[in-house]
């Protein structure tokens, strides 16, 4: 230690890399290093302790099956929004007063999580589309549930039933309502959605009419509303949505694959994403729902 | 093992991958070597190529990591290894990119251990002792001697953290200085000074160059045979 010892920052890269030191400047010293470094990576005589029991960790991970490779923030957040924005649906339940009285009428909740994600989760074109298909057929579908009224109708039931039904079932709460207390039901929030559908307060009454639901024709609702949910617990499972789909909303919308986007959503609860979003967009999906049937009633 | 065996030691640790001549390309001319390959099977589930990957693998890491965590470092390795074997499916690379990775997760893990007891390593008695017992004794050539692998890396332990662990890291783990850099989450070039500093303190401590020490010897006979080899 009687002075530094000198050398290059190559020679230290030569002696770190174990390669032979070059020149004569403080060579025992170099040599020292090398030693050192050798030393220090020296192989060991003996295996390395703990090898039973790493061995043991690298079975009991080959034995797990891959359960667990992908779940990543991206799943569980999928999962959180998901739950999230079913209890929001059910509780909040301020856009979707309809789907909750659907809800509360007997539908299925997997059902009330499809309507929603058929009117609100894909992107703004697709989903005015989708929804003035889904009102379009409202105003077409409760009087046509009756056998043969109109067969592309009867064939694309399935999928909007939501939307038809929980509107008609809210004209039917909103008609007894205003009938029988006065004027609170158009208060409610849960009639905002149809009154937002009918274009205003003023015209629920006509555009219930238009629907064919009426207090006079309430047992027909009943009636349509019971045999709607036939076919209703098949919708949430998928499948018949998509063909259904596209026969309705040619109708309103020339493209098959909007529409064709509008239902699949409903196939399952929507990924986490669109669920997200929806949450989001209730408004302004209300908004899109009321122009849909704007222009389905005109 | 000792300097003095390493004389009658046939080659050091790294000959089968690197020959003598290597050049700073010759980690991207190489073909797959044989860890690569190990690797490669002991992902598709073989267990005895896991068993190799492991003998080849832990002492290095047990190294490092005393420099870290001291007498932790068999705790800290078998978290390592644990989470490695949890999360080998995640793995992409070679060989090579292997050892950063395993010891990267060792890495974190004895940070993690650092974080939680709240003391350098430094502060290890046996390190204590051994820093000591260098600086009493000033007949350095007698260190390098006698200095056994545990001897060089609690000397090298002795650094600052960031010296040895750029050293340890390209020595011992056998990482070139940019994987180093990434493990460290440093540039090449600041592991390259780190390893400078390191070593050029390590010289002053190993002695007076001038002395005749007769392990200068052995390691020119080792550097001899690298060269012959």
């Amino acid at each position: 230690m009687t002075r530094q010892v000198s050398f290059s920052r190559g020679d230290a890269e030569d002696i770190i890399e174990r390669r032979h030191v070059e020149g004569d400047r403080d060579r025992e010293a170099l040599a020292n290093l090398a030693t050192l470094v050798t030393l220090a990576a020296a192989v060991d005589r003996e295996p390395p302790a703990g090898e039973a029991v790493a061995v043991a960790m690298f079975r009991a991970r080959l034995q797990a099956p891959a359960e667990r490779v992908k779940p990543t923030w991206r799943v569980v957040a999928t999962r959180l929004f998901t739950t999230k924005t079913l209890a929001l649906l059910l509780v909040g339940g301020v856009a979707t007063g309809g789907v909750a009285y659907a809800g509360s009428t007997g539908r299925l909740p997997g059902s009330v999580t499809h309507s929603v994600a058929t009117t609100t989760s894909d992107a703004p074109p697709g989903g005015a589309a989708a929804s003035v298909g889904g009102s379009a057929s409202a105003s077409v579908k409760p009087s046509g549930s009756s056998p043969a009224a109109s067969p592309p109708l009867v064939a694309g039931s399935p999928a909007p039933a939501g939307a038809d039904t929980s509107l008609a079932g809210l004209c039917d709460a909103y008609e007894s309502g205003t009938g029988s207390s006065n004027g609170n039901a158009a208060d409610s929030p849960r009639f905002r959605s149809l009154i937002a559908a009918a274009g205003g307060a003023g015209n629920v009454d006509a555009y219930c009419a238009s629907l064919g639901v009426t207090a006079k024709s309430k047992q027909d609702a009943d009636s349509a509303a019971a045999s709607t949910q036939v076919p209703a617990p098949s919708k949430p499972h998928g499948p018949p949505s998509t063909p259904p789909g596209q026969a309705k909303t040619h109708q309103n919308s020339p493209g098959p694959t909007r529409p064709g986007n509008g239902n699949t959503n409903g196939n399952g609860n929507g990924s986490g994403k669109s669920n997200g979003k929806s949450n989001g967009n209730q408004n302004a999906t209300e908004k899109s729902k009321g122009k849909g049937n704007g222009s389905g009633n005109g | 093992m000792t300097a003095n065996e390493l004389v009658a030691l046939s080659a050091p640790r790294d000959v089968s991958n690197k020959s003598p001549e290597t050049t700073q390309d010759d980690h991207f001319e190489e073909p797959p070597d044989r860890f690569t390959d190990l690797v490669a099977k002991m992902q598709g589930g073989d267990e005895s190529a896991f068993v190799a990957v492991y003998r080849e693998l832990q002492p290095a890491l047990l190294r490092y990591l005393s420099s870290l965590v001291g007498m932790d470092a068999e705790d800290v390795a078998s978290e390592t290894w644990s989470q490695a074997c949890r999360d080998l499916a995640k793995f992409r690379g070679d060989g090579d990119g292997f050892r950063a990775w395993v010891t990267t997760i060792g890495r974190h893990r004895a940070l993690d251990l650092l974080r939680a007891r709240a003391r350098r390593p430094a502060a290890d008695v046996q390190l204590d002792s051994l820093m000591q017992s260098f600086q009493a004794a000033d007949a350095e050539s007698v260190a390098i001697e006698a200095m056994t692998t545990a001897d060089a890396i609690a000397l090298i332990a002795t650094l600052p953290q960031d010296q040895a662990e750029a050293v340890l890291l390209r020595s011992v783990i056998g990482l070139d200085a940019k994987a180093a850099g990434k493990v460290l989450g440093k540039r090449a070039g600041a592991v390259r000074t780190a390893t400078y500093r390191g070593l050029r303190s390590l010289a002053d401590r190993l002695g007076d160059p001038a002395a005749p020490q007769r392990c200068s010897g052995a390691a020119s006979g080792v550097l001899d045979r690298e060269r012959k080899s």
